[in-house]
């Protein structure tokens, strides 16, 4: 796994704006760890109410439901996956051809997937890092 | 100086980040942590808070809603991560805009403006008089309570409104809530203070002055009736 930036020698996967993280909470990695357990809590709800939502047909549903999920990833520093929830959002109204929104859909949920997968693995890196640190 | 705040959002994650924020400051004691309009308006409801920390996008209500069925007029801090919310913060006099993911130190900056308020507000004021002066087309203009109607918000300016003219000056209504003579005036929705004096008539969710008609708020509505002499 390629990774970039360090900080007090934690070295985040390059996915994660690191300078962003630690503009939030400085170097308390005893915060980022919960920070980070707390976003993966509430990802696996928030992820099936956009699949619900999409399922429905409902475009302001599944805007609300992307809009919900969007900041946890600016919580975590995963801005590029922050900033495809935003886009999103802004295709889910009545003027997006069914199509558009559809292909624009299936990238964003490779992309929610994806992300949940990174920060899953981010967490279990950060807990290993806190432990050996205590 | 310490402020007892609220914080209602539904995202934990941003919840508990505010929540250290309010912590780290050192100058607000949370008394309460709600996830929806709901939650917090029942809280609210029996208790009052100086400062709200409020999400706009919630399950059920939305924050605005919120503000719309309080009955008193706590400073705000909206918390969402949606940018266009900014004119509906303008429009309802909220304090400060926090985009989400915010930093701590964006976080004081909004703080600050809230203490700055905060003891604006909390000076002495002058004896309540049957008059005010205010500032218009560049002089001190004085106004007499019985000749005022009422006042309208415009923004960052109000109109003042009497019988036979219209006087605009840099003001807000929520300021001015608490500088004009309250045996007078009251405030009926967030963009008009009235002279409850001048009343003629109400019907329904409006009431007329002069036939002018001016929207009664659903929170404001029993604090009107209350107030007129009703037989």
């Amino acid at each position: 796994m390629s990774q970039n930036s360090t900080h007090n020698s934690f070295i985040f996967n390059q996915k994660f704006d690191t300078n962003f993280i630690f503009s939030l909470y400085e170097d308390d990695f005893g915060y980022i760890e919960e920070i980070f357990g707390i976003t993966l809590g509430q990802l696996l709800p928030d992820l099936e109410q956009v699949k619900v939502a999409q399922e429905s047909g409902d475009r302001e549903n599944l805007r609300k439901a992307v809009h919900k999920i969007k900041p946890s990833f600016g919580f975590v520093g995963l801005l590029s996956s922050q900033e495809a929830c935003k886009n999103f959002e802004g295709l889910c109204n009545p003027d997006t051809p069914e199509e558009t929104l559809e292909t624009n859909y299936n990238q964003l949920w490779t992309i929610l997937l994806d992300s949940k997968t990174v920060i899953t693995e981010e967490y279990q890196r950060i807990q290993e890092f806190n432990q050996r640190n205590a | 100086m310490n402020l007892n705040c609220i914080i209602v959002e539904d995202l934990p994650v941003a919840a508990e980040y505010t929540r250290k924020c309010c912590e780290k400051s050192g100058q607000l004691e949370i008394k309460g942590q709600f996830k929806n309009v709901e939650e917090a308006l029942a809280f609210l409801n029996t208790e009052q808070v100086d400062l709200i920390f409020l999400d706009v996008e919630m399950p059920g209500a939305t924050g605005f809603e919120l503000l719309d069925q309080l009955a008193y007029s706590p400073k705000v801090i909206l918390t969402t991560s949606k940018p266009e919310y900014a004119f509906n913060a303008f429009e309802y006099h909220v304090t400060d805009f926090l985009k989400k993911p915010f930093t701590y130190q964006r976080f004081l900056e909004a703080l600050q403006k809230v203490m700055d308020q905060h003891q604006t507000e909390e000076l002495p004021s002058a004896p309540v008089q049957d008059y005010i002066f205010i500032k218009s087309d560049g002089k001190l203009v004085r106004l007499n309570n019985e000749d005022i109607l009422y006042i309208e918000s415009m923004g960052d300016y109000v109109k003042f409104v009497t019988n036979d003219k219209k006087y605009i000056t840099h003001h807000t209504i929520k300021g001015l809530e608490e500088k004009v003579n309250k045996e007078y005036f009251m405030k009926v929705h967030r963009s008009y203070i009235i002279n409850i004096t001048k009343i003629d008539d109400i019907r329904e969710n409006d009431l007329y002055i002069r036939g002018n008609e001016i929207p009664i708020s659903k929170a404001h509505k029993s604090d009107v009736l209350r107030r007129l002499n009703i037989i």
